[in-house]
């Protein structure tokens, strides 16, 4: 398999991430909903709380590896607009070493501070769901994300190359 | 090297990496623990790199934001703003400005209910900006109407800015409330006449659109019963007690796909469309909340903001003196800072102040607070500006910065009214209690 | 010249800040002739999560921290026995007793710290906005919110319906009746404004909630000696011992704004304490279990413990 076909499968996977992380963002609003009917009723959802947040957790960092991708972070741009074009590659590279410096530097140190949460025992306060469901999310979307920010400078670096 | 001017070299190490492109989130997350790593060693930074990603969107309170979004992107796509707007426009398109006053009516409305500016910013975004642009505005006033109006929110209650506030000082979080009614429409006032000044000098930047006869006004009217039920669901709830404001979210989110599906403009392409917009947005407004907790880490750690107010405090000046370079304190703060960072980070150190001078507590808070909420929109690091932009990508930040100064200069006018005429916020609590 | 870092979860108007830490690490400052400062970071700074003061001095990110046993959920079990109902409403008591029992049972849960100070607060009260609650029947079907596992199954068993809000949200909650009501001590309904949205108060005194005041244990032998004995001076039994007073001084002015606001309280009588406590009974007995399961073998014991040193305490007030 070339390094083609293994980017559009990376670029799948991402897709398959953020649109399992809005089905997320949709089970929190749901679960929300359902508490908020069935109270009238007697009939609440137990540990409502814990649920929004396990699904809002796992729902962002599982779209996050798609904001990288798509360089949808938000980033200043009228000083380089000025700056001559020789300076543009440079610069997209440096940005891209330090998002991969500080995404790995998370991902090595979350890894570390997930052990010790589990280690203790850490659970949700209303229904006792081990902390490490709030933590695979975070592991995965920050893996993932490493992947994303290589394929966006990929693809930028192209689109250069082209204009 | 003294703490404080190592904070300040960390400000502006971060605003070199954002001028020079690096994402805004990367640049704070990247000097924040850099800093940190200097002034704390490798333990202290590898602990805060390992634990804050994950602490800064556990809360549950943060659950509004993609839930929000997700609402604001679903009306979109069911057609909901489009009806919105054409109604409006049917009503005072044909006046000065009529869709950015519109636009400012709406966020004052939405962000009232939510209380989240960002989220305010991306759903009303969502809403007004292809419309702006179809009816012909100009970029500039368009993309910097929605990111001021997005401030109205957090001061309007409820405001969980204002709760926190309130907490902090252990004063009366139901007067804070009712203090805060007159200067949040206040401002939403100032910019309505900051966007009428602004097209009666250049005209061309919001071309008027025809006069509607009633009947066209009438149809139009039939047309945005939906978007009155999910408001009216959404706001009627809160008021009622049937859910909180955290939870208005939910409800909004789960409304707006409802009438999406009704609406028969869900196919597979605008389902996929939505989705796409709501993992982008969220994805980056959760990214930069982790930047920002990095940054504020070795922020708070060199002691900058503690340092200017013992500076100001030191000096030995009147009580207007004393408030007015407080104000200026946290204007430029905000140019770097997000709101709630700066209440945390300053009220514990500016109240005990305030109390020496007598400054009655309820109007000191909505003061800090109306100036805190500025920060969202001063450049260089305005969170609301970030997000506009990331929702017209085809508009430079230059623009969108153009466009806002008349904004932040209706809110210094309404800062100024309310330091000159404390009663505006004073009065109304008064008649209450 | 050494500089401790002091972290704790409360906002710095909170008694804990004004009356206790501030004040303790100036004795210590004043007793190193400045050998030691401190800097001192309350809520609202970064290092001010709640969930992390643990944690953050085990890192040595701070030196010394003040937190809560029971958040995270389920990080010291056999300390946190002392949030069972009905053990006792006095937080001297109970301050008392989590210091007795600490040698011999508690220690092993504080590895690599070293423990300045326990304390408990005073009992808990049940504060309701819309409905006046007297007897068990009146509990049904009211959504309260709760602090601990301990009591969100206190208040299921007795029928009504825990809700787990972080405390910033109370006020809203009660305001636009998505609860009706919530279980504090007297000091947060002042701190956090809610005697504007409530009406009743049931003096329960069913529950207390812990807490640890804690330092590095390397960051206490990078002391002087000198540096050391002062800190042992201002902590340990000595400190423990003002906690009684002090919680009481921070509950006050909560109860009286209550009753300056024409608020209806209530006292539960010693039968119905017993009342309460015996319809409680199995709830306990399943909770003594599960602490047991977490693997704290000798959860009666420590219990057991626990209620023989506030009978000692209680006795001791007395004389
Ligand atoms: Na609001
Ligand atoms: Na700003």
């Amino acid at each position: 398999m070339d390094l083609g076909q293994l980017a559009k499968l990376a670029r799948g996977l991402i897709n398959a991430f953020a649109m399992l992380g809005v089905i997320a963002y949709g089970a929190a609003a749901l679960v929300t909903v359902a508490d908020i009917i069935g109270r009238r009723f007697g009939l609440p959802v137990e540990g409502v709380v814990d649920l929004v947040q396990l699904f809002v957790v796992t729902g962002a960092w599982l779209v996050l590896p798609f904001a990288f991708l798509t360089a949808a972070h938000v980033s200043v741009d009228f000083v380089l607009d000025l700056l001559p074009h020789a300076f543009v590659v440079p610069l997209k590279i440096l940005g891209t070493v330090l998002s991969l410096g500080l995404l790995g530097l998370m991902l090595q140190q979350g890894y570390t501070t997930f052990l010790t949460r589990t280690m203790f025992g850490d659970t949700s306060q209303q229904l006792g769901i081990p902390i490490a469901w709030y933590w695979y999310p975070l592991l995965v979307g920050m893996t993932v994300s490493l992947l994303a920010v290589l394929l966006e400078l990929g693809a930028s670096l192209k689109q250069e190359r082209q204009s | 090297m003294s703490d404080p001017v190592l904070g300040l070299l960390g400000f502006a190490a971060a605003l070199s990496l954002i001028a020079f492109g690096v994402p805004v989130a990367i640049s704070m997350g990247v000097i924040g623990a850099l800093g940190y790593w200097y002034m704390n060693g490798w333990m202290g930074v590898s602990y805060i790199l390992g634990s804050s990603p994950f602490e800064s969107i556990f809360p549950y309170s943060f659950s509004v934001i993609p839930l929000f979004v997700m609402m604001g992107v679903f009306a979109s796509h069911a057609g909901l703003s489009r009806a919105l707007f054409n109604t409006i426009n049917a009503f005072i398109g044909h006046r000065k400005g009529g869709l950015a006053i519109t636009t400012v009516a709406a966020s004052a409305f939405f962000g009232a209910i939510c209380g989240s500016s960002l989220a305010t910013v991306a759903t009303i975004g969502r809403v007004a900006l292809p419309e702006m642009k179809r009816h012909g505005y100009d970029a500039s006033l368009s993309t910097a109407t929605v990111a001021a109006g997005g401030t109205l929110g957090v001061l309007i209650p409820p405001s969980i800015l204002l709760v926190i506030y309130g907490l902090l000082t252990q004063s009366s979080i139901g007067q804070l409330f009712i203090g805060a009614l007159i200067p949040g429409i206040l401002g939403a006032v100032l910019y309505a006449v900051a966007v009428m000044v602004r097209v009666r000098l250049k005209p061309e930047i919001a071309p008027r659109s025809p006069r509607q006869g009633w009947s066209e006004r009438l149809r139009n009217l039939g047309q945005v019963w939906q978007v009155v039920l999910l408001f009216a669901l959404v706001i009627g709830g809160i008021y009622l007690g049937w859910f909180s404001p955290t939870e208005a979210a939910a409800v909004g989110a789960v409304g707006a796909f409802v009438l999406a599906l009704f609406s028969q403009t869900l196919n597979r392409e605008t389902l996929k469309a939505s989705i796409h917009e709501t993992a982008g947005l969220t994805g980056m407004i959760f990214f930069i909340l982790i930047g920002a907790a990095l940054f504020n880490f070795f922020l708070e750690n060199t002691g900058l903001p503690q340092f200017i107010i013992a500076q100001i405090e030191g000096a030995g000046m009147s009580p207007t003196a004393v408030m007015i370079l407080i104000l200026v304190f946290y204007i430029v703060l905000g140019c770097f800072m997000d709101a709630m960072s700066m209440i945390l980070l300053t009220v514990p150190l500016l109240a005990p102040i305030a109390l020496e001078l007598e400054f009655d507590l309820i109007w000191f808070g909505i003061v800090i607070v109306t100036v805190a909420e500025i920060g969202l929109i001063t450049p260089p690091i305005g969170m609301n500006l970030f997000i506009v932009q990331a929702a017209a990508r085809d508009v430079p930040q230059s623009t969108v910065i153009r466009g806002i100064l008349p904004f932040i200069l209706a809110d210094v006018v309404r800062l100024a009214l309310l330091v000159a005429f404390p009663a505006l916020v004073l009065w109304l609590p008064g008649q209450a209690f | 010249e050494t500089t401790l870092k002091v972290s704790h979860y409360l906002p710095a108007v909170h008694g804990i800040h004004t009356d206790f830490i501030e004040p303790w690490t100036q004795q210590v400052t004043e007793c190193t002739n400045g050998e030691v400062q401190f800097e001192i970071f309350p809520a609202g700074t970064q290092m001010g999560n709640v969930a992390r003061q643990q944690e953050q001095v085990m890192a040595g990110v701070v030196d010394i921290a003040h937190g809560l046993h029971g958040i995270p959920r389920g990080r010291f079990p056999a300390t946190s026995l002392i949030d069972m109902p009905f053990l006792t409403d006095d937080a001297g008591a109970a301050s008392y007793a989590l210091w007795e029992l600490f040698p011999e049972y508690l220690s092993d849960e504080y590895n690599g710290l070293k423990v300045l100070a326990l304390h408990a607060h005073n009992g808990g009260v049940l504060h309701t906005n819309e409905k006046k609650v007297e007897t068990i029947e009146d509990m049904k079907g009211l959504r309260i919110r709760t602090p601990s596992p301990a009591v969100s199954e206190m208040l299921s068993f007795l029928g009504a319906d825990p809700q787990g809000l972080p405390p910033g949200e109370v006020y809203e909650s009660l305001q636009r009746g998505v609860i009706d009501g919530t279980v504090f001590p007297w000091d947060p309904v002042k701190s956090f404004g809610l005697n504007e949205v409530l009406n009743y108060h049931l003096e329960l005194g069913a529950y207390t909630v812990s807490f640890f005041f804690v330092m590095n244990e390397r960051s206490y032998e990078g002391l002087s000696e000198e540096a050391q004995a002062c800190v042992d001076k201002y902590s340990g039994g000595d400190l423990v011992a003002k906690f009684g007073d002090w919680w009481d001084m921070w509950d006050a002015p909560g109860r009286q704004d209550a009753i300056d606001a024409g608020h209806q309280i209530t006292e539960l009588s010693d039968e119905q304490r017993a009342q309460w406590e015996e319809t409680l009974q199995p709830m306990m007995d399943a909770y003594l279990q599960s602490v047991k399961d977490a693997g704290v073998d000798n959860a009666e014991e420590i219990y057991l413990a626990m209620q023989d040193k506030i009978a000692e305490y209680e006795a001791a007030q007395q004389d």
